[in-house]
């Protein structure tokens, strides 16, 4: 049934689905998903989630710490955060991810303090790419509430058994009004089961969770490392289902748009994504030939086949709406990376730092990416662009 | 370090998941007793049964009965406090080595 939903009550409705028949919810507010957890809370009290334990934390090591105690003895796990938030609960996510916790947690983007702010970013979840999280990112509050429904899925295959994260911008989602079509509780049902897991603590099946290692760590990290590689092939397996229950297809792992004889393609990821569609549609009509890829899928990282979307174009611009000081995009060398087994000619790749602690990314602005990257064709050096400052 | 490495050490359960389902798994892997280099001996004739070695031992490894005091060696790291503790000196020190 379409709805007019913030990405924030997106987030929690998609929450109330996956948890109606049980699970745990542990939380804790922080501008911009403290709607979540109102939302959460509300549908708590109108007796919407019987089955479900909420539980108000205070603080969000304290949400992650019952996160996965809640997911050691089987329950199915959700919970959201944002950027002081998700750091505060860093130590954690390496422990959630070596443990194998199935956790689901949306995080809404938002720019790292200090200088403290509270507009988007992508700062706070690419730090934690490291983690061993499988990391998602939405561009609409469509894909939030999908992303969500498929994580449960994902996280709980017996191949991967990771925690997921789904990543929507704060404020330009997550209080953003749009229409969101919710799938009836019988189909998520379908979709979804409940979940089943032998490597939990139950009565009669006593565990020891996360167990001190010497010299076995390595085992055990390596297998960490191999099912996170698994998991793109579930993930593969798990958008065609959706598509078969749901009727929305999603290519996560690559999603392109107008690349096939694109000449000059950008990289983006996030909300901004469906701006640079539309401004890639407009200038398609004008003759430009552009395209976009879209990183919807960031851990695992999809490395050959965005190196198929992007080998043949003659220049390619990665939006980083983030920096890393002293370096600069953190999107720019894994792209860069990504292309290198290319033999020549190879695409110039630029670098284009935009909309740092929120700053709009108007057309107007993506269009002028796109006219600097074509200068780079003729110049035949990459750049280094930012977007929303005079560099010195 | 393979998977049948570690299957011989006893840990089952998940493949590639750090846990461990078979219980007593740890007095077979964990054995801190490999770590002693001297060895508490136990004069039954000196004991007074005051008990203060049972109490003092920081591993707990002193039980307590009628025939009198029993170390078990599983888990005795031989840092002699029972020795140092004893009023009667019936406990003696004994190289490992």
């Amino acid at each position: 049934m379409k709805k007019i939903l913030t990405g924030n009550k997106t987030a929690a409705v998609a929450a109330g689905l996956a948890l109606k028949k049980g699970g745990v919810i542990p939380m804790y507010p922080i501008t911009p998903q403290t709607e979540i957890v109102e939302e959460i809370a509300k549908m708590k009290a109108d007796g919407e989630l019987p089955n479900t334990v909420v539980k108000n934390m205070d603080s969000e090591f304290s949400v992650m710490s019952m996160a996965m105690g809640a997911a050691a003895v089987g329950a199915r796990v959700f919970t959201a955060t944002s950027s002081q938030g998700f750091l505060l609960m860093h130590e954690l996510l390496y422990i959630a991810s070596g443990q194998r916790h199935p956790i689901v947690m949306v995080n809404v983007s938002r720019g790292l303090s200090a200088p403290i702010t509270l507009w988007s970013d992508h700062n706070d979840f690419l730090g934690a790419m490291q983690t061993g999280w499988i990391m998602m990112h939405a561009q609409d509050n469509q894909e939030v509430l999908d992303m969500t429904l498929m994580a449960f899925k994902i996280a709980e295959d017996p191949r991967v058994l990771l925690p997921v994260l789904v990543n929507m911008d704060g404020y330009i989602l997550s209080f953003t009004d749009e229409i969101v079509d919710v799938p009836d509780q019988e189909i998520v049902n379908k979709f979804l089961g409940e979940r089943k897991s032998e490597h939990t603590i139950t009565p009669d099946r006593p565990t020891v969770v996360g167990t001190p290692v010497l010299p076995e760590y390595s085992y055990f990290r390596t297998q960490h490392h191999i099912a996170a590689r698994n998991a793109m092939q579930v993930i593969k397996e798990v958008q065609d289902e959706f598509y078969g229950l749901f009727g929305r297809r999603y290519n996560l792992l690559a999603d392109e748009f107008m690349t096939s004889d694109a000449e000059i393609i950008l990289v983006t990821q996030g909300a901004m994504s469906t701006t640079a569609r539309e401004v890639v549609m407009e200038m398609r009509d004008d003759g430009a030939k552009v395209g976009l890829l879209r990183l919807s899928l960031i851990r695992p990282w999809p490395e050959e086949e965005i190196r198929n979307v992007l080998c043949r174009a003659k220049a390619v611009g990665v939006v980083d709406k983030n920096i890393a000081p002293g370096k600069g995009g953190i999107m720019y060398d894994e792209i860069r990376g990504a292309l290198y087994p290319v033999k020549d000619p190879r695409p110039i790749v630029s670098s284009i730092i935009a909309g740092l602690g929120g700053n709009p990314q108007t057309k107007k602005k993506i269009r002028a990416m796109f006219e600097k990257l074509a200068k780079t064709t003729e110049t035949g050096e990459a750049i280094v662009e930012f977007n929303d400052v005079e560099a010195i | 370090m393979n998977e049948k490495d570690l299957l011989e050490k006893g840990y089952k359960g998940i493949k590639g998941i750090p846990i461990i389902q078979d219980p007593g798994n740890s007095e077979r892997n964990s054995a801190t007793g490999l770590w002693r280099i001297k060895r508490p001996v136990f004069n039954g004739t000196q004991c007074s049964k005051c008990k203060l070695c049972f109490m003092f031992c920081p591993d707990s490894a002193i039980s307590w009965s009628e025939e009198g005091l029993t170390f078990n060696m599983n888990t005795c790291k031989g840092c002699m406090i029972c020795a140092e503790e004893c009023p009667q000196k019936a406990i003696s020190e004994v190289d490992e080595r």
